[in-house]
Order: structure tokens, then C-alpha cells, then sequence
């Protein structure tokens, strides 16, 4: 007489029977897919990148509140200046603006001090403001009379700036163009005087 | 330099002048110290370089003087006679220096005769020759009938060469 079968008996027989024969195994709707995708690598190199950014984040977040000149506010105010440049001058010159360019100083990652944000004047291109000049200068003197030489008696010079009397009581100018010009400006007739000699030096006349 | 020192000269010519000098030729130093050469010409023109009259040599300062205010005149009354017309201008400056060749240098030429001098030929070219062997200011009287409305860059080469018997030259004083 043969022991009775058990039921764990019968299931092993089936299970190896249906292992023998796998078309004829019923699919599981329980059994889990096999996937291509190792989730595990995935979550360990994707949770520090997140980690990452989220740093970033948050810092350019508290530059932003603190009223330093971040990155984000460069951008703005880039934008700003394409939108001013479309307008007319005079609104450009109206209205507040902010410095199109970031201060070379100012860094994204350096914590700025707080400070007061006051809006920056707009400087047109070719519009300088400069301290008024004044011309305390003394008018030049051209053509000084040269001082008489030692020995040589001559009467006191009384020439202008632009003349010299060699000497003599006649106020020379320099040349005979000269000449011509005071005359036509001072409505005068023209004197030239035609010499042997180096008129400045009294031996040489 | 002797007549151009003179205050009343100096007076004279910086009110009514526009004075410029040129040197044009030069002279020898001797060794004993004299000038050998060299000689003075004045100029008074229009501003546009026209010649009105030339004082020529070295003269005293009364005789400069009085030529300046000679030449003044001479431009004014020219301009309030001629009232802008060339042709006229021309012919006034040249019978004023017809009328003291023949007033100053005893010339007996009549100003009609002195203007026909000026394209003559023969007899009467030999007379205008005849000039050149009077004065300085006789020369230059005559050159200015010649040539009234000469500019001084035109005529200044004859002044020089031909009236004070210089060379126009550009050396230096030679020691």
C-alpha cells in the first residue's frame, strides 16, 4: 500500500510540471516586469544633482532679498535698457533706470552687504557733466619786444604785442602779409621798408 | 635807422601805417669797421601791395615826413576824385608824380608829353633816358609815370638795382 500524496507533493509536481512545460504556465498578473533601467543608479546620482541645484536656488533667491546685484538683477535690468532704448529720450531721461552693465566687483557667489538700493541715473551716450571751466588764464602775449641791447640808445618801447621797433619809433611787424592784413583790418596804408643788412641788429643797418 | 627814430616820424607812420621790413640785399664790413655797400628803400602802398610812391636812400627825418604825408594825401584825394574807378586811379597817381618831376626837378616836360614817354620811341625815349641821370627821387618819380599801378613785389628789383645802383641779394652781412 502506498502512502497517500500530499498536497505540497502536488504542488511540487505541478509546479515542475509547469516548469517542464512553460507554454503551458498561466502568466501572473502579480509577477513584476523585468526593466532595462537600474533605478537605484539612477536615484544616487540624481538626488545630489537636485541637492545641487536647489543650493544654487536658494542663494540666488537670498542675494536677491538682501539688494546686492546678482545675476538676476542684471538680467532685469538688461532688460530694462532694450525696453529704453525703443522709447524716446526724453522718457529714457525721465524716468529712473538701473545700470545696464553689473559692477566687475559684485560676483554671484560673494554674499553682498545689505545696502540701500537707490536707483542709478541713466547717463545718455555724449551727455558729460563737467565743472564749469573758467578761463582764469591771462591773454598770451605774442611777440614780445626783445630787450634793447646793452649800449644801444632807443627810446622807450612802447610797442604792442604783436610789433617791434628795433630801435626805432615805428611799431614792425613781422612780415609784409601782416602788414597788409592790419592794414586792411585797421584802414590804413602799408609802409614796408626795403633794407641792406639784418634790420634787428643795429651793426648790420 | 636816423629819420625812423624821430618820435614825430614814428608818431606819423603808426597812425596812418602798417609797417613791415625785408631784407633784400646785403654789405660788406671792412675790417676797419666801415659799411661797404648796402642801402635803404621805402615803400608806401595800398594795403593790397600797390606802390603809391618810394622814398629811395637815406634821408633825414623832415624830408621822410614830409614824403609820408605826401603819399597819404596823395591816396586819399585819389580815392575821393576817381571814387573806385581803376582806370582813373591810375592816371591820378600818375600825373601827381608827372607834376613834381616837373614842379621839384625843374622839368620843364608838360604831363601830356611826360605820359606819351611812356610808349615813345626815339626822341622821346632819349629824354626819358635823360631822367635816369637826374636825383634819387627824380628816378623814382619817373619809374612811378612808368608804372603806376605796379605792385612793390614788381618793382622793387628795379628800385633797388637800377635807382640806388644795389644787388638785390640774399647772403648774409659778409665781415
Amino acid at each position: 500500500m502506498t502512502a497517500p500524496r500530499s498536497s505540497s507533493n502536488t504542488q511540487k509536481t505541478s509546479l515542475a510540471e509547469m516548469m517542464a512545460h512553460p507554454s503551458q504556465q498561466p502568466p501572473s498578473p502579480l509577477q513584476p516586469v523585468p526593466s532595462h533601467i537600474h533605478w537605484p543608479v539612477v536615484a544616487a546620482t540624481a538626488l545630489p544633482c537636485l541637492l545641487f541645484v536647489g543650493i544654487i536656488i536658494a542663494l540666488l533667491v537670498r542675494t536677491e532679498n538682501s539688494g546686492g546685484r546678482g545675476i538676476l538683477s542684471a538680467w532685469r535690468s538688461a532688460e530694462v535698457v532694450v525696453v529704453q532704448n525703443t522709447t524716446s529720450p526724453k522718457e529714457a531721461e525721465d524716468g529712473p533706470a538701473e545700470p545696464a552693465i553689473p559692477s566687475p566687483e559684485s560676483t554671484p557667489l560673494a554674499p553682498e552687504p545689505e545696502v540701500a538700493l537707490r536707483p542709478a541715473r541713466l547717463t545718455l551716450p555724449g551727455k558729460v557733466n563737467l565743472p564749469d571751466r573758467e578761463d582764469d588764464d591771462p591773454p598770451a602775449q605774442i611777440g614780445q619786444a626783445p630787450a634793447a641791447p646793452a649800449g644801444e640808445p632807443e627810446p622807450a618801447d612802447k610797442a604792442g604785442p604783436a610789433c617791434q621797433r628795433f630801435g626805432t619809433a615805428v611799431d614792425f611787424v613781422a612780415s609784409q602779409m601782416e602788414a597788409s592784413r592790419q592794414a586792411l583790418v585797421q584802414d590804413k596804408l602799408m609802409f614796408v621798408l626795403h633794407i641792406s643788412g639784418n634790420f634787428e641788429e643795429a651793426r648790420f643797418t | 635807422m636816423g629819420a625812423l627814430a624821430q618820435p614825430s616820424v614814428g608818431r606819423y607812420l603808426n597812425d596812418h601805417f602798417a609797417a613791415a621790413y625785408q631784407k633784400v640785399g646785403t654789405f660788406r664790413i671792412m675790417p676797419n669797421g666801415q659799411k661797404m655797400g648796402g642801402n635803404v628803400a621805402s615803400y608806401f602802398c595800398l594795403p593790397n601791395g600797390r606802390v603809391l610812391h618810394v622814398v629811395a636812400g637815406p634821408v633825414d627825418a623832415d624830408v621822410f615826413l614830409r614824403e609820408a604825408r605826401w603819399a597819404v594825401d596823395l591816396s586819399r584825394l585819389a580815392q575821393a576824385e576817381t571814387k573806385g574807378n581803376a582806370a582813373r586811379f591810375t592816371a591820378f597817381i600818375r600825373d601827381a608824380h608827372a607834376e613834381r618831376l616837373r614842379v621839384e626837378h625843374n622839368n620843364n616836360v608838360p604831363s601830356r608829353t611826360v605820359i606819351n614817354l611812356v610808349s615813345a620811341r626815339g626822341p622821346a625815349r632819349a629824354a626819358a633816358l635823360a631822367l635816369a641821370a637826374n636825383p634819387l627821387q627824380a628816378r623814382v618819380h619817373s619809374l612811378m609815370i612808368q608804372k603806376p599801378k605796379a605792385l612793390i613785389d614788381q618793382i622793387y628789383k628795379e628800385v633797388f638795382e637800377k635807382v640806388l645802383g644795389e644787388r638785390v641779394s640774399t647772403l648774409p652781412v659778409i665781415k
